[in-house]
């Protein structure tokens, strides 16, 4: 839960104590508005500062100056607390320098005329100020980052090259992530597989995030504001997937008229967002759609490649306590061949949500959210049947101040799905795929029911405790499994630069498929819950020059998991792949975690991500390592501004090889072997390059031109060479 | 129409969307034709035969796995293929089925001779453990072209007796072969394609005709060369194996590929039967088996022992389409589709 509309009475936000100093850069040409995340302490300190919108060297200049502001900080009730505010630093360029008689004052003025309304504008000594208004939200501060969390911004990966400017795709970068082959948007985190890591939107689960054919993913990235990645240990909140959560936390709503669309060589997209009734209210439509299958007419007549997606939502507050929001979103995707004049679909997918939600604010920093959400999976695979989900969750989340130091989060929630399929009109009855895909995924409803909470102790000045409990009960076809998940995180402050960070947990999941696809969850609980002990334990260091970095060794233990993937090697002679969709397997992945970053939106930023680990699987008593193990997983990425609104970035990916596993072709092999071989080694280099033209404060254009795998890298795989998986993007993108 | 009527309009329409709606186009494609894909056996297979040369030779067993039928062309749509194999008993009553396909248009016909895997289909008569038995990955003299092991997609087993003279053999063919451009000969002339239309049910018919193992010429049924396989050039025991049919050499001769035996072996007249064996050419369209290992004989290479002719030409040969019909095969090598 982000954020409520506040009560004028009951909150008030932060105001600058002191008059702030902002120095108009240099480098700088033009107008520039840069709109600054800051979290303002209860002592009027600001804690951390974040660039959400602005472009060099305005944006450094104004985050470097903001980190000495003092601000008389927000107070609810006549309390000091901390709070989020964003913050508004508008350049204005200088007026031509005036003969001697003129003599303004140079000095930067605030304007704090408007609760919630904070703005400075600066200009070079020779100008006048002139104070700009515009209405902020000012989010007193709710739900912290959980400990053990690695996070990008919106405004970061828009300037991360081969990410195209998709917060989700950011995911590949991040520690403890494992591709399976580049550019491929899966994955496995800290081992465990894909159809294990759960993927959510403001608390909605999303089904998958990726479009086919590498396409972008399926909510539009301006409607996202930070995407998380919980590799292990994660919140109470988050329960049903045994390996890795990946959390976006959709935009704020914002009242005023505000937008963004790109053109690309594969698709559109655009979104605008408003407010009505006076602020009360804010409408928000997006979406994209791809023209694929025009190009690939022109290329490959017989193909045919569609994908679209939309965003719909809009709030409303009822009271100055109580805001209603319906959040709908969906996406699309088809793959199919015209042969002889008729069309053939192979692959079709599609999935829809509606979010009904009430958030209510008690006052005393106790808040209640209560939603209901509806949704409708579908997926089609040519010669097997058609899968459908129809969903109905409803859910509640408390947030709850119980003493001094004390928080607590509770929540419940009750989700039912109902499985349907449609018999595939043309195939042989006695396929054995086809026998065991219907046996797999039978008609039927299931349902999960949760109860949570957790308590974040601030048990010292320095120590932050997060004990949790998660209990669901699982149901599918008259099967029923409890689950009880506990939790617990710390965060010990050593010093004002170094942190201990600590996460241990418990986690099940209902049998899951190879990738997570709509309508496509095995069903009747065969076999039982896959369960994982997941703990790390790491220190997070803040260094010189705005850079954190973050070292963490972690072991997951996984039980009875499904890994059609990874649990193979050449001691698995003689299990095909059908069978590998149900067996079971013990997992085991360890290792170490190195993550430095420095913020990409500066003027120099970059990043380096550095997994080294091991992962294995125990089938029939026989160990090997995963056939997805990869030793050492690096990214590097640096992103600089050239000056003249110009950007450009590079990243390196680099992974070593899997073990080779030698496929059995259905053989049964007498005395197989474990082999020791790899398979190659592989990296590629993605770059970006950004040219931007703006038009007042707030209208932009920019040119941008992006490739993945620009060095055409080109992977082998148990003897099979892989792409090379080359995307090219140009487009224009603009905003306002 | 009110605003209030619109809300309700809009409501259920948002609520059909959710509860039944669906973007995904529907099933447009107009109803194919069914191809049921059958094999049976000849009477050979089934009661025995008696060769030119006066062996009277039985089977015990004879197995075969076959299936992955396809059908294709460009002016064929093939809706649903075979993915599976089946474990045959040819001495079963025929016959039996294979595959079930489904397809429109003008296509022609293919299917694979290969061992079975863990999800093939195991017909009547065939037990679980010779099912387990063909998948057991073994090679041979005749797969070492490649180094990838194989199972077995045949199994034969049987005696031949002359006399007082008398022989037993079980063959396990590991080398998996792709049968295509499938043609049957038609009063009009050779025909390979299937005219595929909505809503027909048609059969394809595979013959396994067990004499042809013995066919070394036009009409020429022999065992001779066989049973001396064991006595002149292996060890005499009763038992003709194919690692000794290895050992007995032959030549090619004649632009039809007829094979001479030397040092007491037999002269096979060039014929019909070579003819129909087709091999991998670029020209003519099918696989190219792909290069053998250094050192090692690549299978499309002329026959040089009689086991060389056995296992590459007369296996393959010995399953005919749609009656007398033929198909050109080619050695399979496991990178080639369905692997």
């Amino acid at each position: 839960m982000n954020t409520i509309a506040p009560n004028a009475s009951a909150i008030v936000p932060p105001r600058l104590s002191i008059q702030p100093e902002v120095t108009y850069p240099t480098q700088g040409k033009g107008d520039a508005s840069i709109v600054l995340r800051l979290t303002v302490s209860a002592d009027g300190a600001v804690r951390d500062a974040q660039v959400a919108e602005g472009d060099e060297p305005f944006a450094s200049a104004a985050l470097e100056a903001a980190k000495s502001w003092k601000f008389e900080p927000a107070t609810r009730d006549g309390r000091p607390v901390a709070a989020i505010v964003r913050f508004q630093v508008s350049f204005v360029e200088p007026e031509p320098e005036l003969p001697a008689q003129t003599a303004p004052d140079a000095s930067p003025r605030p304007d704090n005329t408007n609760p919630g309304l904070v703005a400075v504008t600066t200009r070079k000594p020779t100008a006048s100020a002139t104070a700009v208004e515009r209405e902020i939200d000012v989010t007193v501060e709710g739900e912290r980052l959980a400990p053990a969390v690695s996070s990008f911004t919106r405004a970061e990966v828009r300037q991360l090259p081969g990410a195209f400017g998709d917060p989700f795709r950011a995911i590949e970068a991040m520690p403890g992530v494992t591709p399976i082959v580049s550019g491929l948007p899966f994955f496995y985190v800290r081992g465990a597989p894909p159809g294990n890591v759960g993927y959510f939107l403001d608390g909605v689960r999303v089904p998958y995030l990726y479009h086919v054919g590498l396409g972008p993913s399926v909510i539009h990235p301006a409607m996202v504001d930070r995407v998380d990645l919980y590799p292990g240990g994660y919140p109470a909140r988050f329960g049903r997937y045994a390996g890795g959560i990946v959390s976006g936390e959709a935009a704020a709503p914002r009242t005023d008229l505000h937008g963004e669309g790109n053109i690309r060589l594969f698709d559109l997209g655009a979104m605008a967002e408003t407010g009505f009734l006076k602020g009360r209210g804010s409408v928000l439509l997006g979406g994209r759609y791809s023209y694929t299958a025009t190009l690939l007419s022109l290329i490959a007549p017989s193909v045919d490649l569609a994908y679209r997606d939309y965003q719909a939502r809009v709030t409303y507050d009822l009271t100055p306590h109580d805001r209603i929001t319906a959040f709908s979103f969906g996406a699309y995707d088809l793959v199919g061949q015209r042969s002889n004049g008729i069309e053939t679909i192979l692959f079709g997918s599609e999935f829809y949500r509606l979010d009904l939600r009430h958030d209510h604010d008690f006052g005393n920093r106790t808040t209640l959210r209560t939603a209901v959400t509806v949704g409708y999976d579908q997926t089609r695979i040519t010669d097997r049947q058609n899968a459908q989900d129809r969903m109905l969750s409803v859910r509640t989340a408390l947030r709850k101040p119980i003493a001094i130091g004390l928080l607590l989060r509770a929540g419940a929630d009750v989700i039912v799905d109902g499985f349907t399929a449609d018999k595939a009109r043309y195939a042989d009855p006695e396929s054995p795929r086809t026998i065991q895909f219907n046996n797999l995924f039978p008609v039927r409803n299931d349902a999960a029911m949760g109860i949570w909470a957790d308590v974040v102790i601030q048990a010292s000045r320095s120590l932050e405790l997060t004990p949790g409990l998660r209990v669901d009960n699982f149901i599918s076809n008259g099967s029923s499994i409890p689950a009880i998940e506990p939790r617990v995180a710390a965060k010990y402050r050593v010093s004002e630069h170094l942190r201990i960070i600590h996460a241990y947990g418990v986690a099940h999941q209902p049998p899951s498929f190879v990738v997570p696809i709509p309508g496509l969850t095995p069903g009747d609980l065969q076999g039982g819950l896959q369960s994982s002990v997941q703990t790390s334990a790491g220190v997070e260091i803040d260094l010189p020059a705005a850079t954190t970095a973050t070292a963490t060794v972690f072991h997951n233990a996984f039980y009875n998991m499904n890994d059609a993937l990874g649990a193979r090697s050449n001691t698995t002679s003689g299990t095909g792949f059908g069978t590998a969709l149900t067996a079971r397997a013990r997992g085991e992945a360890y290792g170490f975690e190195l993550f430095i970053h420095r913020q990409l939106s500066g003027r120099l930023g970059g990043f380096l991500t550095y997994t080294l680990s091991r992962a294995t699987r125990t089938l029939n008593d026989s160990r090997f390592p995963s056939a997805f193990d990869r030793t050492h997983v690096a990214n590097a990425a640096l992103a600089y501004d050239l000056g003249r609104n110009w950007r450009a970035g590079t990243r390196l990916v680099f992974y070593t090889g899997t073990p080779v596993v030698t496929p059995t072709r259905g053989l049964v092999i007498a005395q197989p072997s474990l082999s020791n071989d790899r398979n190659p080694a592989f990296y590629r280099v993605d770059l970006r390059l950004e040219k931007r033209w703006k038009y007042g404060e707030r209208t932009w254009v920019a040119f941008i031109a992006e490739v993945m795998n620009a060095t055409l890298s080109k992977e082998i795989y148990n003897s099979t060479t892989i792409g090379p998986i080359t995307i090219p993007s140009i487009g224009v993108e603009a905003g306002f | 129409m009110s605003q209030h009527a619109r809300k309700q309009v809009n409501t259920v329409a948002l609520a059909i969307l959710f509860v039944t709606g669906s973007c995904l186009p529907k099933d447009t494609r107009p109803p194919p034709a069914e191809v049921l894909v059958q094999a049976a056996s000849d009477d050979a297979v089934q009661t025995g035969l008696t060769s030119d040369d006066g062996w009277h030779i039985v089977f015990s067993r004879y197995l075969v796995t076959l299936g992955q039928a396809s059908i294709n062309g460009d002016t064929c749509n093939a809706y649903a293929e075979g993915d599976y194999t089946r474990v045959l008993d040819m001495q079963q009553p025929s016959p039996q089925k294979v595959n079930l396909l489904y397809g429109l248009g003008t296509c022609q016909f293919s299917f694979a001779l290969i061992h079975p895997r863990e999800d093939s289909v195991i017909g009547a008569g065939v037990t679980a453990d010779e099912a387990l038995m063909m998948r057991t990955a073994g090679s041979d003299v005749y797969t070492s072209w490649t180094d990838q092991l194989a199972g077995i997609n045949t199994y034969v087993v049987g005696s031949a007796t002359k006399g007082s003279q008398s022989k037993h053999f079980a063959w396990p063919f590991r080398q998996d072969f792709y049968m295509q451009l499938c043609t049957v000969v038609t009063d009009a002339g050779p025909e390979q394609d299937l005219q595929l239309r909505q809503r027909e049910s048609l059969s394809v018919e595979l013959q396994v005709h067990g004499e042809r193992l013995f066919q070394l010429g036009p009409l020429r049924r022999l065992f001779e060369p066989f049973a001396g396989a064991d006595t002149s050039y292996g060890n005499n025991d009763g038992d003709v194996t194919l690692e000794e049919l290895s050992r007995v050499p032959a030549t090619v001769s004649g632009n039809l590929g007829g094979v001479t035996f030397v040092d007491g072996g037999i002269v096979i007249e060039p014929g019909a039967l070579m003819a129909q064996a087709q091999f991998s050419s670029p020209d003519a369209g099918i696989p190219d088996a792909g290069p053998a290992l250094p050192g090692a004989r690549s299978p499309v290479a002329a026959p040089e022992t009689l086991g060389d002719f056995l296992v590459y030409w007369l296996l393959p040969a010995s399953i005919s389409y749609q009656g007398l019909g033929i198909c050109s095969h080619s050695p399979r090598r496991p990178s080639q589709r369905g692997q």
